[in-house]
């Protein structure tokens, strides 16, 4: 029998209702997540990239539970988990962890690390006092903080860095199997975020955990996954091996936002697709257009684009894209 | 380089905490030159913005204070120039392209509004609130203004720029607020465009057309520019020369090429090796942080940090040396001609 995959997310939509008026009658839908389909396997590294308002945290939200998709599945492990509640899915969420955007926010300033770090066995009423600060002092080494001088600070008296830390060994002191990382690294300098990254390379091996790696930056995701998924609007536009679609990108979406990254070496340069910049900017999730949503912004665009949704087509075993131009012809800049 | 347009002269600026005196700037020079796009890179907290600040003279004194130096502006040292002239200088020969675009445009009023005032206003240090509406109803005179400032938004690439400037700034995009910036900094048709961090609250597709438009815009009308930023892949595109700034002080500067392909200095090299390859090549970052400003380093300010670091470092201050012809480095490590 062909083995589950680990998280199998299936015709995801998330729509968030917009109320107007005095009562309240809903008169539009946010399309925050439209038909997203895809599946992680065990201990992979699967990136998630877009612009703002793609879609991608929302993803995360409805994979821990914290926003109810309004359609759609989402698999772990054999469960299907997007209506668990109560003390389902208090259980849960010590096998799905997240480690959220921004930390300066997402820590509570009046605790101490110990305290923040020590919240999560306590709801979970995992070991006595002694042990649960035992466990902490094993974590933080794990993430590279000494404990001795770390565990009464409060978040204001560490670096970014060192908050980003906190927040990854308070994800993984519940010794999570899936671990959901929302821009881990966007408010980092260059310097610290390789600290990170490669921390993370260590971690996941070290714990042999599975990671869900949402970021708009192309360079990072290309580097730390394995498989990537590219989105725009909603909607998955790409789905493919790491290395496959940064060499052989085929959406021109994808193409384009290869093409922007801004590179460093002269090597990198010759990589890069060569294009002129997008027309325009993302459009609005409340009214998108109409068959591919990307088709405003297209310089490739035809007619069938503004009616018809693209179907998938299967450019290789792992490679999967969307495009109405891939329909026998290639796209690629050759 | 040609002559210079703006040159910052060992400048030092400090603020008074309660810790103490914080050095953030420490003797650092700065040349841009005429038709010349010049980076200015560095981490948070390195003190990029405290160097244009002291360029615009809108360092917040006190707590902080100018301790040494100039600021050369054409000849006229900005530092000691009279308010008054001040502002004629700002908008007209010197102009500012803020970090983040939504918050930079007022919020209650429409981009028409904000473009008027300063079309019809510019220099002017005060004027009676009659004077000031009499103008603004005057047809004639907001008429041309209009017209001046709808050329400037096709300039920048606004689609439908009459509709556009009856926008309110929470209607605007992101890529777009910062385009109506960028011609708000250009209408006074300045000489030099002072930049801070411009494309960082932008998503990279937009990135891409802002750094475009940007080059196209400093190439047609011969502007200078002095382009701040953390992002070295940016500089690369952007810039003809780089200076690379650690803890308030210069430590590396050079064409962008020579910069990016060789670096010298080790925290530049180390920045560059911080950065994800798209050659997948292994990266890793700084060990360390930047130095606490009140008890700063004597010596080489980046030495906690170093790997190379020797005994010299902890004790004498590099000056900067050309190393190689127009790459210059201030790092006990090299000496003239080495390497």
């Amino acid at each position: 029998m062909l083995e589950a995959p680990f998280l199998d997310i299936r015709n995801l939509k998330v729509y968030f209702p917009i109320y107007q008026g005095l009562f309240r009658k809903e008169v539009g839908k946010v399309r925050a997540v439209d038909n997203v389909s895809f599946n992680i396997k065990r201990s992979e590294v699967f990136g998630l990239v877009g612009e703002t308002a793609s879609g991608k945290t929302t993803i995360a939200k409805a994979i821990l539970g914290v926003v109810q998709p309004t359609l759609g599945e989402i698999w772990f492990k054999g469960e299907e988990i997007s209506n668990f509640n109560g003390e389902r899915r208090r259980k849960l969420t010590s096998r799905i962890q997240m480690v959220h955007q921004d930390t300066s926010s997402s820590l509570n300033p009046r605790k101490k690390v110990m305290e923040l770090i020590k919240v999560a066995l306590d709801i979970h009423q995992i070991g006595t006092p002694i042990e649960k600060q035992n466990e902490v002092y094993r974590i933080l080494q794990y993430v590279q903080l000494p404990p001795e001088n770390f565990l009464y600070k409060y978040p204001a008296a560490l670096s970014g860095g060192q908050k980003q830390r906190i927040a990854i060994a308070r994800a993984l002191i519940l010794k999570p199997e899936l671990l959901v990382f929302d821009e881990p690294t966007s408010a980092l300098d260059v310097s610290v975020q390789a600290k990170i990254l490669n921390l993370l390379t260590k971690l996941k091996k070290e714990f042999n955990l599975t990671y869900l790696f949402i970021s708009h930056d192309l360079s990072v995701v290309l580097n730390m996954s394995d498989r990537i998924g590219v989105m725009y609007l909603g909607e998955l536009v790409e789905v493919g091996d790491s290395q496959d679609i940064l060499t052989n990108p085929m959406h021109p979406y994808t193409q384009a936002l290869i093409s922007a990254i801004p590179v460093i070496s002269k090597k990198e340069l010759t990589m890069l697709p060569k294009m002129p910049p997008l027309k325009g900017e993302i459009g609005s999730a409340i009214n998108p257009p109409t068959g591919c949503r990307f088709h405003p912004r297209c310089s490739y665009a035809i007619e069938r684009c503004t009616r018809e949704k693209p179907n998938w087509f299967q450019i290789n075993e792992k490679h999967i894209a969307r495009c109405h131009l891939l329909n026998g012809k290639n796209i690629n800049f050759k | 380089m040609t002559f210079p347009i703006l040159s910052v002269k060992n400048l030092s600026v400090s603020f008074n905490t309660f810790e103490g005196e914080a050095k953030i700037i420490d003797y650092i020079n700065l040349n841009v030159g005429e038709k010349e796009t010049v980076g200015l890179v560095g981490e948070t907290g390195c003190g990029k913005s405290v160097t244009l600040k002291a360029i615009l003279g809108i360092l917040p004194i006190p707590p902080g204070k100018v301790t040494n130096g100039q600021i050369l502006f054409r000849g006229k040292n900005l530092l000691t120039l009279p308010t008054k002239e001040l502002c004629k200088l700002h908008g007209r020969e010197i102009s500012l392209i803020p970090q983040d675009p939504l918050v930079s445009l007022n919020p209650v009023f429409t981009v028409k509004d904000q473009f008027l005032d300063l079309v019809m206003r510019q220099g002017e240090e005060h004027i009676s609130r009659i004077n000031y509406y009499k103008e603004k109803l005057n047809k004639k005179k907001t008429q041309g203004a209009l017209k001046k400032i709808i050329a400037m938004l096709r300039k920048v690439q606004i689609p439908d720029p009459e509709k556009v400037l009856d926008y309110y700034p929470y209607q605007l995009s992101g890529g777009m607020a910062q385009r109506i910036l960028i011609a708000i900094s250009l209408i006074g048709s300045p000489r030099i465009l002072l930049a801070d961090e411009p494309t960082t609250a932008l998503d990279v597709t937009v990135q891409k057309q802002i750094i475009t438009l940007l080059k196209k815009i400093t190439e047609d009308s011969n502007l200078s520019m002095l382009y701040i930023t953390h992002n070295l892949g940016v500089t690369r595109k952007i810039a003809q020369r780089v200076y690379i700034m650690y803890a308030g002080q210069i430590v590396e500067m050079g064409e962008v090429d020579k910069i990016f392909d060789e670096p010298l200095h080790p925290y530049t090299s180390g920045l560059i090796n911080s950065l994800p390859k798209l050659t997948r090549e292994k990266f890793d970052g700084i060990d360390g942080t930047i130095p606490n400003y009140v008890h700063t380093p004597k010596g080489c300010r980046f030495y906690p940090r170093c790997s190379f670091a020797k005994d010299l470092c902890k004790s004498q201050k590099p000056s900067m040396i050309e190393v190689k012809k127009n790459h210059f480095v201030a790092c006990r490590l090299f000496h003239k001609g080495s390497k």
